[in-house]
């Protein structure tokens, strides 16, 4: 049918089917601002404007928008225009991965074409339907309040920076830009209200002075803000293509089972469907789903379809036809015969005789105890444990629990495979590892690597669940079999029930202390629930320990880690990747001893933490890139709980007034704080590179491997260049993530890219600096001996300059014409650890149990925050991330292995006006190993929630949950324990 | 064989909409969105009814002093509507706020949130307490109006096919509410919730509406508390009595929110809750 309605303004006729969405039908029409995220309305990612009202898309059918008026973001703004609205998100930094985006703008413009004068509640009120799962809220919500106020007409401040202080800008590799002048150095500050950035010096004594910086250390707009705000087709989906065909997978009802047949005749005979595939038409080949270097970690215990089903929501079949609809109808269509098998969904079940066996295939390569279940044991040691734990004076053992928690990143897995001119496979994919995508898909579908491009578009969130192999293969085997363009995108559901998850652990501690509150050993154990199959599991664990222990100093430390499979949807990467399961064991642990013992929490931390010049002796036992020494070399640990002990009130955890509020009865409050420290890539592991090339004009393309999953690394890595070659962010050009285009790298996980991204490209740039230099050196008749490079020119000891441009003109064109370009890679052995402390404050209703979280506050030392209004994005949104965990977010499972949790609203994220108030201070110190100084900021905000919420519970109440999330009954039964 | 597409209907009149709603041949029902909504290719019909031309999303107060929602009006015109306000602490208001975001409420109606067990329960629970009616009507001419409470308590056998849910009405009087629940996050679908509404004269209680949900299979309406408390005066004992009463009734189905045994001391705890909030604003506590 044809309904007629007017879009952004213009009327418009769309020829419709009656029952398909108003998401799918202004996707087809252009309308690419309009994204997919869930199928009911739980997300607001397909949020309009109808008849001014905001709407979500995908509950709507299309023909109910006839006669009526919608409004996207497509409509706010022309090419080289922008609207305020659009303008103050860019500005301030509101934007992150830019799938949510589209729908904040127009949730802002429906809440200011009423109020013109919005508050923060009404902002955030604005805000409640459109889920964000990057930035916590908080600088969407100020970027509301600097619309209203441009709308206005207002004056508003610029978000401020001044880049590195003179006295942290120390040098790097011995590169130094001294000779450059310096202006102002006091002129530090940061970008949104909750960011501070103090110039503190923190150096290892050894590294000299560099001078101060003019892009690196600045919250300058994210370099792909403009596109994601003005909505412009990014992403994987944003794409048409001619003949393209649409993949719906068939997933199993059973926890355990083996197909006894499968008989997909009908399904192939039904019109428009071009392909079905079951485990009869695909190689069998092993391999191991998780995005990692060569060669994967093993086992290998996967197949991409195969004739035995371990999870419910695991692979049966996958089919693709000319349209959504009719491969939906072809799924039913599809007849298997199960023989259901027992199954096991507790992984401290699966190892005791009798219990069923998940992986009884023979080919299954590298697990060690297949029949007991067993994907691996870890174990790692420093000193003598049992003989220090003899020797002190107290010993504690304690066991946690934390959960299945789930990526939920806005856009779902998503991919597209297609044949190019060159009858090489294309596949546009939403992946954080495209180089290993290529390496690892290469195998299964018998094509070789040179054969295979992989392209990352911008992607809508990953956060680990896309540090994985797991649709790109299905797809290309539909491609393979069709020779046609397949489109294939998880639903909500499926990405509830197949795709991963975090790893649930149960972790048990044993420490041994002194009287005096000296920590001496620590004993950690983890059990570990992988579900049906084994990646990423070695790894997730081992980082479990590492975090686990490397925090405080200890003369003995033990690590002994089981995994065992399950019939549950495998666990995979998940932002903090074992840190915060470990974390939420030690952290709790400290907590408790203190309590035991007399000491102030934070006191009790500060005296057994490491700092400056200790060695990490577990890093060594556990190194995934091998054994290598790992010692402290920056540390603003102190700072941080200075800071933030100062922000969020501690001193009111001795005052039993604040504990009691005389207007509600019911309630007590309690504040919690968590020491937290991370790792900064797999050292000697993780490597990535990058090219710079100069053009005409002075203005740069830098190609990078690296894999910006809305964190804003492209961002970072052009700012590093732009620094580096004395120009302005603008002048840099970046891509990123193409294998056909750009150097290889290994993708987005372990907060590597800053640091070892950010390090190539900083390398590069170096080179074509020299390049640089001496090429002006030639123009001006002098030496390079002295030069440097500032404000787009290059300027002589002697006080002449010319400009990049006229440098570039010169190279290619006029004489002795070279391209002046460089490649570089980085690696490095040295993963500095970047601290934080966090602090949080609970509310406990005494009588159902609940607790609510009004405030957050954390400190992070990063080193240098090369863009602080990113780095503060990530601390706050992974804040709010992690108390998810903390309260609400578990994938939940019946006695049969049957997901529970299918929706957004089930399993429960924060919206924006339930979320907290959120913090973010960074305390800069300046790490000597990292580019300008710069350590990873992306997953530290993980690993401190959970146990400051738990602690500050126990503050509260007196109740000791050992088990996140933090549901109201567990608080209710450990209060009526204490009675 | 093809994928044949649904019917979508937009009709001009109630002649036209009843008329399609009661084929028997092809399975049609009205497109109320609720606000736990359902996906599209979930919902379970051949056709599907729009009813946005028969302007049934009034809020409205009769010459009888009778407040009367159209089942078409949307959450979020029920959580603005300045009669509703004013009725009773604004319960209504804030039950249709707390169920649902922004971006639903637009969509979601009053029907909506009554006619889906399994959607957020405080709009059922805030119109039970008030002692509201609903009219279903399934010709012209042929309706029937019954206790939302009964309605309620017969689930997804409460409406026959062809039906539509065409309005809720109650009484405005001056009264007193308050909703309590309990929840993983402040706005998470409750867990268990209670509300309850009281008029007061003479520093007694002369009428009380009192509900629960998540104690029960369904919300239910706690009638046996509401006849505890009327003409009673405010007491502690009299609390601990309706709590007493709302715990013993209670016949949880657990899960992983909530155990049998969490729920039925929640039912105590949330309904005394209710209640003294409810007594507290009529200033009889
Ligand atoms: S709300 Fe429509 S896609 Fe999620
Ligand atoms: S920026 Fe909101 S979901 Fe990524």
């Amino acid at each position: 049918m044809n309904i007629r309605f007017k879009l952004n303004g213009k009327e418009t006729e769309l020829q419709v089917k009656q029952d398909e969405s108003l998401l799918e039908a202004l996707r087809q029409a252009g309308a690419y601002s309009v994204k997919h995220g869930c199928e009911t309305g739980e997300c607001g990612a397909c949020s309009v404007l109808l008849d001014g009202k905001l709407v979500p898309t995908c509950i709507l059918l299309a023909p109910q928008a006839d006669g009526h008026e919608i409004e996207t973001v497509e409509g706010l703004s022309e090419v080289n225009t922008i609207h305020p609205i659009q303008k103050a998100f860019t500005e301030n930094g509101a934007i992150q991965c830019g799938y949510c985006t589209p729908a904040m703008i127009l949730a802002t413009k429906a809440l200011l074409n009423k109020e013109k004068y919005p508050t923060l509640e009404d902002a955030r009120e604005a805000l409640s339907s459109t889920i964000c799962r990057c930035t916590g809220y908080v600088k969407p919500v100020e970027a509301i309040l600097r619309a209203a106020a441009m709308l206005r007409g207002e004056e508003v401040a610029p978000i401020g920076g001044g880049g590195i202080p003179l006295e942290l800008a120390f040098g790097l590799t011995g590169e130094s830009d001294l000779g450059r002048d310096i202006p102002d150095v006091k002129s530090g500050g940061g970008g949104g209200t909750s960011v501070s950035v103090r110039p503190t010096v923190k150096v290892a004594p050894w590294v000299s002075p560099e001078a101060h910086t003019d892009v690196v250390g600045r919250p300058e707009i994210k370099v792909d803000a403009v596109k994601l705000v003005k909505g412009k087709p990014a992403f994987t989906d944003d794409i048409n293509l001619p003949g393209m065909l649409y993949a719906a997978m068939l997933t199993s009802p059973h926890a355990h089972a083996r197909i006894r047949n499968i008989d997909v005749s009908k399904a192939r005979a039904f019109p428009g469907v071009h392909a079905v595939l079951t485990y009869k038409d695909v190689p069998r080949v092993m391999y191991a789903s998780g995005g990692q270097s060569w060669p994967n970690p093993k086992p290998w215990d996967q197949v991409s379809l195969d004739s035995k089903v371990r999870y419910v929501g695991d692979r049966v079949a996958v089919l693709a036809a000319e349209t959504p609809e009719i491969a939906r109808e072809a799924l039913k269509l599809i007849e298997v015969d199960y023989e259901v098998l027992p199954a096991v969904l507790d992984p401290r079940e699966a190892g005791k005789p009798g219990a069923p066996v998940i992986h009884d295939e023979p080919d299954a390569i590298g697990i060690p105890d297949a029949q007991r279940n067993l994907v691996n044991t870890i174990d790692a040691a420093v000193g003598d444990v049992e003989k220090t734990l003899a020797e002190c004076d107290y010993v504690f053992e304690r066991t946690y629990y934390t959960p299945k928690q789930q990526q939920v990143h806005i856009e779902p897995h998503v991919c597209i495979t297609y044949w190019d001119e060159d009858e090489r496979l294309v596949v546009r994919t939403s992946t954080q590892v495209p180089f290993h995508v290529r390496r690892m898909l290469s195998p299964l579908i018998g094509l070789p690597v040179k054969r295979i491009r992989v392209i990352k578009p911008r992607i809508g969130g990953g956060f680990g669940g896309k540090q994985e192999m797991l649709i790109e293969d299905l797809a290309a085997h539909l491609t393979l079999a069709t020779n046609r363009p397949v489109r294939f995108e998880y639903t909500r559901e499926q990405e509830f029930t197949s795709a991963r998850s975090r790893h649930p652990m149960y972790i048990t501690f044993k420490a041994g202390v002194m009287k005096d509150g000296v920590l001496r050993a620590l004993d950690m154990k983890v059990i570990s629930d992988t579900g049906a199959f084994g990646q990423h599991s070695m790894t997730v664990a081992s980082v479990s320990g590492l975090r686990g222990l490397s925090t405080y100093r200890c003369e003995a430390l033990r690590f002994h880690a089981e995994i065992y499979y399950t019939n549950k949807t495998p666990a995979g990467a998940f932002r903090g990747y074992g840190a915060p399961q470990g974390m939420f064991g030690l952290e709790s642990i400290v907590d408790e001893i203190a309590h035991e013992l007399g000491f102030d929490p934070l006191e009790f931390r500060r005296k057994n933490a490491v700092r400056v010049g200790d060695p990490i002796p577990i890093s060594t036992a556990l190194g995934e890139g091998g054994a290598i020494e790992q010692v402290v070399l920056s540390c603003g640990l102190e700072e941080c709980f200075d800071k933030a002990a100062a922000a969020i009130q501690w001193e009111r955890r001795y005052d039993p007034k604040w504990h009691v509020d005389p207007e509600r009865p019911h309630i007590r409050r309690g504040l919690g704080v968590a020491t937290c420290m991370h790792g900064t890539a797999i050292p000697g592991l993780d490597m990535g590179g990058a090219s710079v090339k100069m053009n005409d004009d002075g203005s740069f393309n830098v190609l990078v491997g690296a894999t910006d999953l809305g964190t804003g690394s492209d961002t970072v890595i052009a700012q590093i260049v732009a620094e580096t070659l004395g120009c302005a962010l603008e002048d840099v050009i970046i891509y990123s993530s193409d294998t056909d285009m750009t150097p290889f790298d290994v993708g987005a996980y372990a907060s590597s890219t800053t640091f070892i991204s950010g390090g190539s490209a900083k390398k590069a740039a170096e080179e074509v600096r020299r390049q640089i230099m001496e090429r002006a050196a030639l123009m001006l008749k002098t030496t390079t001996e002295g030069m440097y490079l500032r404000n787009r020119h290059v300027y002589t000891a002697d006080g002449r300059a010319v400009s990049l441009q006229d440098v570039a003109l010169h190279s290619l064109h006029t004489e002795d014409q070279r391209q002046i370009m460089a490649t570089a890679s980085h690696m490095s052995n040295y993963a500095p650890p970047p601290f934080g402390a966090q602090f949080v404050e609970v509310e406990v209703d005494m009588e159902t149990g609940m607790v609510r979280v009004p405030r957050m506050v954390m400190a992070v030392d990063c080193g240098t925050a090369i863009n602080p209004v990113t780095a503060s994005g990530q601390i706050e949104g992974g804040q709010l991330q992690a108390l998810g965990m903390a309260i609400s977010e578990s994938v939940m499972y019946d006695q049969q292995g049957k997901v529970l949790t299918t929706r957004i609203g089930e399993y429960r994220i924060f919206e924006a006006d339930e979320a907290p108030d959120i913090m973010a201070i960074l305390v800069p110190t300046y790490e000597p190993s990292g580019p300008y100084g710069a350590k990873a900021v992306a997953e530290i905000p993980m690993d401190g929630v959970g146990p400051a919420v738990a602690n500050a519970v126990f503050d509260a109440t007196g109740v000791r949950v050992r088990e996140l999330p933090i549901l109201p009954e567990k608080v209710w039964k450990g209060l009526k324990e204490l009675k | 064989m093809t994928v044949r597409s649904k019917e979508y209907h937009r009709p001009e009149d109630w002649a036209r909409a009843h008329q399609l709603l009661n084929r028997s041949e092809v399975h049609t029902v009205p497109l109320v969105v609720s606000p736990r909504p359902a996906a599209l290719t979930d919902l379970e019909a051949d056709a599907f009814v729009d009813l946005q031309k028969l302007q049934l999303d009034a809020i409205h107060k009769s010459g009888d002093n009778r407040i009367h929602l159209g089942g078409m009006a949307t959450l979020q015109a029920v959580y603005e509507s300045d009669l509703l306000k004013a009725e009773a602490d604004g319960i209504l208001s804030e039950a249709a706020h707390i169920s649902a975001t922004l971006g639903i409420r637009n969509l979601a109606t009053v029907a909506g949130a009554l006619t889906a067990p399994s959607s957020p329960p405080d709009v059922a629970l805030a119109l039970m307490a008030l002692d509201a009616l609903v009219t279903l009507q399934k010709d012209e001419g042929r309706t029937r109006t019954l206790p939302l409470h009964e309605f309620i308590a017969a689930g997804d056998k409460a409406l026959q096919r062809g039906e539509v849910l065409v309005e809720v009405s109650f009484a405005s009087a001056p009264s007193f509410g308050s909703l309590a629940r309990v929840g993983r996050t402040p706005r998470d679908h409750a867990i268990v919730a209670a509300a309850a509404v009281v008029e007061v004269s003479n520093g007694a209680v002369r009428r009380a509406g009192v509900a629960l949900a998540g104690a029960n299979p369904l919300p239910v309406r706690l009638l046996d508390v509401e006849k505890l408390l009327s003409g009673k005066t405010a007491s502690a004992a009299l609390l601990d009595q309706a709590a007493a009463l709302a715990e013993k009734q209670a016949v949880p189905q657990g899960d992983y929110r909530g155990s049998v045994e969490y729920r039925r001391a929640m039912a105590a705890v949330l309904v005394r809750r209710a209640l003294a909030a409810a007594l507290k604003h009529a200033g009889l506590a």
